[in-house]
């Protein structure tokens, strides 16, 4: 991680503590592209400290349509308890072409459905990262190119809101992941490998939770 | 690589035709070959081939990439090139963050690239992705396709007080366009290399 940005980040968290308060239940938005996995974290999440789900998981992309938040989850680490708010968004995009889910079996009138409610939830989830989060967990598929406009947009986005930011490079159980190919599409920031679906390195994830978000 | 036919409104009717009318084509001179295995061959002309897996583009013969910039009666986009705005840093200076992503989205509906200068702020990247998703219609309009370079040493490090004070750079060249025409066919740190199609 960059000096500089490193500093940035250790302030904007100390401040975000100062003017939110322990207290307070911070709401940490799960970002990233469609399919990268997100609802499948945030269940593991959900499922790993509360025993609940937030959502339904599939491969075909944009399944998540609305932002779900799940209240009130509480990570122990190291004989502290960290409590926070977890907020699954829709995968966001540039573009939604309902043909593209015709490719899935769906029927037309579905898949127009399907389009129309994907391009309100990503309009939503960028209204979400601008006005109701106080730090991002971006999760990206450790298999494909981290290098696309959405995500160098999204992450420079959250950087000049100055929140705090863990990059998660998911699906490291698959043979064609690279997690180095992730840390140098961003290097200024920590990038935490795991299996969300496989449950590899969760504590590794819950530590720096814990570290960033607590 | 396309023609540019009418002038998007930024200099009015001038009647000035500045096709070069050399021949000259796109040519990467670099010596890199691309390959996105997608079914079309583009070309370049000078021995370096952007290969995409099938139809080929020869930029010798097939793409005329000669500028005429002068003025046309009627559409621009009369079946026969595409529209590049490119539009200048100070000519978006001058306007609200609403007017650029009004100017931008505006140009795109009409099929049109529009290259910026200068870029968008992050902020501004993010209303630009919110309008064009409440504007994207299953028939007509699909959403945009945008590149830019990534954000330099320099930039990743403005800080806080850089932004407050305005101090932040942030120039990068961003290239827009319909995404149903435009297409990225290779992206890094020196080089955005994107197919163009008509409609």
């Amino acid at each position: 991680m960059g000096l500089l940005t490193g500093l940035r980040n250790s302030i904007a968290r100390m401040t975000s503590s100062l003017f939110t308060g322990d207290q307070q239940q911070r709401r940490i938005g799960i970002y990233g592209p469609p399919n990268a996995g997100k609802t499948t974290l945030a269940n593991r999440i959900a499922r790993d400290w509360t025993g609940d789900a937030v959502g339904p998981e599939s491969h075909i992309p944009h399944e998540t349509r609305r932002a779900r938040r799940k209240e009130d989850i509480e990570i122990e680490r190291n004989g502290n308890s960290v409590s926070i708010d977890i907020v699954d968004t829709p995968g966001v995009a540039t573009k939604v072409d309902y043909t593209e889910f015709l490719e899935h079996d769906m029927e037309e009138d579905d898949a127009i459905r399907r389009s129309r409610e994907a391009t309100e939830g990503v309009a939503e989830a960028m209204h979400w990262l601008r006005e109701d989060v106080d730090g991002v967990i971006y999760v990206l598929d450790a298999a494909e190119d981290p290098f696309t406009q959405v995500n160098t947009m999204l992450v420079g986005i959250i950087e000049s809101q100055d929140l705090p930011i863990l990059i998660f490079a998911n699906k490291i159980d698959l043979d064609e992941a690279s997690i180095q190919r992730i840390n140098n599409a961003f290097p200024q920031h920590e990038t935490v490998p795991l299996s969300a679906l496989e449950g590899d390195n969760m504590d590794e994830v819950y530590d720096k939770i814990a570290e960033y978000f607590g | 690589m396309s023609e540019a036919h009418d002038d998007p409104g930024t200099d009015g009717e001038t009647g000035t035709d500045n096709d070069t009318g050399d021949g000259d084509d796109i040519d990467t001179g670099d010596g890199d070959d691309i390959d996105t295995g997608d079914g079309d061959d583009i070309d370049t002309g000078d021995g370096d081939d952007i290969d995409t897996g099938g139809d080929d583009i020869d930029a010798e013969s097939d793409i005329d990439s000669s500028t005429d910039t002068g003025h046309r009666d009627g559409n621009a986009d009369d079946g026969n090139g595409v529209q590049i705005d490119m539009i200048s840093g100070e000519r978006m200076d001058e306007l609200t963050s609403m007017e650029k992503i009004r100017l931008i989205l505006d140009g795109v509906h009409e099929g049109n690239i529009v290259i910026l200068e200068e870029g968008l702020d992050p902020d501004e990247e993010s209303k630009l992705i919110e309008v064009t998703m409440t504007e994207i219609n299953p028939d007509e309009f699909t959403g945009i396709e945008i590149e830019t370079y990534p954000g330099t040493e320099q930039q990743q490090n403005d800080g806080f007080f850089d932004r407050l004070f305005g101090r932040e750079s942030r120039t990068k060249l961003t290239v827009i366009g319909p995404a149903n025409r435009l297409e990225t066919l290779h992206k890094d740190e020196t080089l955005i290399s994107t197919l163009v199609t008509r409609r």
